[in-house]
């Protein structure tokens, strides 16, 4: 999958820890770890404000293009 | 009557047919075997009668109606030839086309199965569901196409070495276009259907 | 709306029109339209991958983050 999601990273940068992103932004774990682990289809802006806000970050660092 | 009960009752009859087609394969088999084998204790000539099937048979008798005398001939039908002492393998390609057809039942009924299993397990709008829908179709295009081209290629096998004198053997591809279409049909659904768990994961992997 | 959506700015620095655009990835121009105008709630990864591809941008580009 060309796009990569870098939750992760981003997630390490703010020391936070999914469960709590999970508890302050109001999406569950599981959806979550969808999301980290790049199984995810498409993704709601209002999920990628939540989370951008909470963050600090903006969509460029959270989603990545790598081409084939 | 609750959906569940109605699933159970399905079940079993699907079961019922499937017992029944395995009995047939047995028959099949030993009757195959019974030919091969030219066992004594068996009259083989009375297996040995073949399926054929006519155009047009026409008698030299007359009929006769209320003491009145009509000429007349049968059309368009099959009957079991019996040649006596006859060298052929005729009735081994009708086996086999016989064989084909109750693989093919078996697979749908073994498919059917596997489908009443997840329903009755309460999984509904699962993609397995769709794919064994699609392979019954598949099953129900090969079960109308199979056997008649084995059957077709029997009969112009039949029609070119034995000839009768006033019978027309048939050597007609006989379509069976209901058949076709119930497959054409399941096929369709099942892409559907197929379609329809895209867009339930789409929905669901929507965060 | 915070996460706003820069399409029609990545069009214009590849002279591309939607039509072309949507000819070229195989997404309805409607579903494009709705993306441009910033009226999408949703975006899906092949949608976003498809465009990154062809006008040769990363998905920074398309989307933006900006607080209230």
């Amino acid at each position: 999958m060309p796009i990569i999601t870098n939750l992760d990273v981003q997630l390490a940068k703010n020391k936070m820890s999914l469960t709590e992103l999970s508890e302050r932004v109001g999406i569950t774990i599981a959806n979550l770890s969808i999301l980290k682990s790049g199984k995810a289809r498409a993704i709601r802006f209002s999920t990628l404000e939540l989370i951008c806000k909470e963050l600090n970050c903006t969509p460029g660092d959270l989603f990545e293009y790598s081409p084939d | 009557m609750g959906n569940r009960q109605l699933l159970v009752i399905i079940r079993s009859v699907i079961n019922i047919f499937w017992i029944l087609q395995l009995i047939l394969l047995f028959v099949l088999f030993v009757y195959t075997l019974l030919l091969v084998l030219n066992v004594d204790f068996f009259d083989v000539d009375v297996l040995k009668g073949f399926k054929i099937h006519f155009s047009k048979i026409e008698f030299i008798q007359p009929l006769i109606f209320n003491g009145e005398e009509y000429n007349f001939n049968l059309t368009n039908g099959e009957g079991r030839l019996h040649v006596e002492n006859l060298q052929q393998n005729f009735i081994y390609y009708r086996l086999f086309a016989a064989f084909i057809d109750t693989f093919l039942y078996l697979l749908i009924l073994y498919f059917l199965k596997k489908i009443f299993n997840n329903l009755t397990d309460n999984d509904y709008f699962i993609p397995e569901n769709g794919i064994l829908l699609r392979k019954i179709g598949f099953t129900i295009i090969a079960l109308a196409l199979l056997p008649e081209i084995i059957h077709y290629f029997t009969d112009l096998q039949v029609a070119k070495y034995i000839s009768i004198e006033n019978v027309i053997l048939k050597t007609e591809f006989n379509l069976d276009v209901q058949t076709l279409l119930l497959g054409i049909l399941v096929f369709v659904i099942s892409l559907v259907f197929l379609r329809g768990i895209e867009l339930k994961k789409d929905q669901e992997l929507t965060i | 709306m915070p996460i706003i959506t820069n399409l029609d700015v990545q069009l214009a620095k590849n002279k591309m029109t939607l039509t072309e655009l949507s000819n070229k990835v195989g997404i309805t121009i409607a579903n494009l339209s709705i993306l441009k105008s910033g009226k999408a709630k949703a975006v899906r990864f092949s949608t976003l991958e498809s465009i990154c591809e062809e006008l040769n941008c990363q998905p920074s580009d398309i989307l933006e983050y900006v607080e209230n």
